[in-house]
């Protein structure tokens, strides 16, 4: 018991440096693009939040791991019907809801910025699916815009872009790409599937 | 408040210098990376997977190496027992505060997370034999508990 209990105490207290550390690049980088203080600000606060609302679904499943439609639900619930979100049941491991509900939360502010959730008539797909390349599978998960403001590529890479593709690309081990149509931004991922739990049903 | 030191001064022994970073977190790597940046050091890597670590550790040419101990889940000693036998100087870095080390890096330098800049460097400069009048930025090595 005891020995099991110094286990738990000794991952708790990775885990939670490994966050402080994170947070203290965050909170370096996320001033770059920032426009003001108060700006800055928000930027922090919102990408914490994005943080600790994982955080939150996964110790309520005992850090085994969170569906992905519950990581997405919650977050765009305040679109209502103009983010759709489709896909098979699936559970991600922790690591891989963490990066994301943190990929996600960049697309989403991007959005509500610059792009579809930036006007009333602009829409958002989520949809995801699993397929097999190469003998191998991977999670695939598309973010399609569309009915917002004309789209053009930007001319710098921000922060968000930046931390969409390392905590997709880099952290999970996952492919990103990033095709700025006329009509919006459309946004694939190819997550390895190691990340994935399989449902037991 | 703590004199902010002359950074020329202080990094000019990274100046160069092919430093192989080992982080799975990309945050991390990237603030890490940035760190060294700044100081000059020309950066191997990042790299977060321990296969990858270890080709790189092996084939590399390398003054210098940090090494985050868990790698999703993997231990990095490998990667570690590749720079002892080629002779590069390595650090660990870990959120890990009573890791216990496998007793042949147990007198290995290490630097627990989150970090700060200044002491990064103090522990590099340690690393590279340059910087010997710094003192006490790095953390003493880790008492071994549960022996």
């Amino acid at each position: 018991m005891r020995i099991h209990q110094d286990f738990l105490m000794a991952e708790l207290d990775h885990r939670v440096k490994n966050t402080l550390a994170t947070i203290q690049a965050l909170v370096k980088y996320s001033s770059t693009g920032a426009g003001s203080m108060e700006d800055l600000t928000k930027g922090i606060q919102e990408r914490v939040h994005a943080m600790a609302r994982t955080h939150g679904f996964l110790a309520q499943n005992r850090w085994e791991g969170v569906e992905l439609h519950k990581v997405m639900a919650e977050q765009f619930a305040p679109f209502g019907e103009r983010v759709t979100i489709a896909g098979p049941k699936l559970m991600l491991r922790p690591k891989a809801a963490l990066s994301i509900s943190l990929a996600l939360h960049e697309l989403m502010t991007n959005a509500a910025k610059y792009g579809a959730l930036s006007m009333a008539s602009g829409l958002v797909e989520i949809a995801w699916g699993v397929r097999t390349r190469n003998g191998e599978r991977w999670l695939v998960l598309s973010w399609v815009e569309q009915g917002g403001p004309p789209v053009a590529p930007p001319t710098r890479m921000g922060f968000g872009r930046l931390l969409l593709e390392r905590s997709l690309g880099y952290d999970l081990d996952g492919e990103v790409s990033l095709d700025f149509w006329p009509t919006g931004l459309v946004c694939t991922a190819m997550i390895p599937f190691e990340h994935v739990i399989e449902h037991k049903e | 408040m703590e004199p902010v030191a002359e950074k020329s001064d202080r990094t000019s022994y990274l100046q160069g210098q092919r430093i192989l970073i080992v982080e799975d977190q990309s945050l991390i790597a990237m603030e890490l990376q940035d760190f060294l940046d700044k100081a000059g050091a020309s950066i191997v890597g990042p790299v977060g997977r321990l296969q990858r670590a270890l080709s790189m550790a092996e084939n590399s040419s390398l003054d210098a190496a940090l090494l985050d101990v868990d790698l999703n889940g993997e231990r990095c000693w490998p990667v570690a027992d590749t720079l002892s036998r080629r002779g590069i100087p390595f650090a660990f870095t870990t959120g890990y505060s009573n890791i216990v080390m496998p007793e042949r890096f147990e007198l290995h330098p290490s630097l627990p997370k989150p970090y700060r800049e200044k002491d990064l460097l103090a522990l590099l400069g340690k690393l590279l034999g340059t910087d010997r009048e710094e003192s006490g930025a790095i953390s003493a090595v880790p008492e071994p508990i549960g022996r």
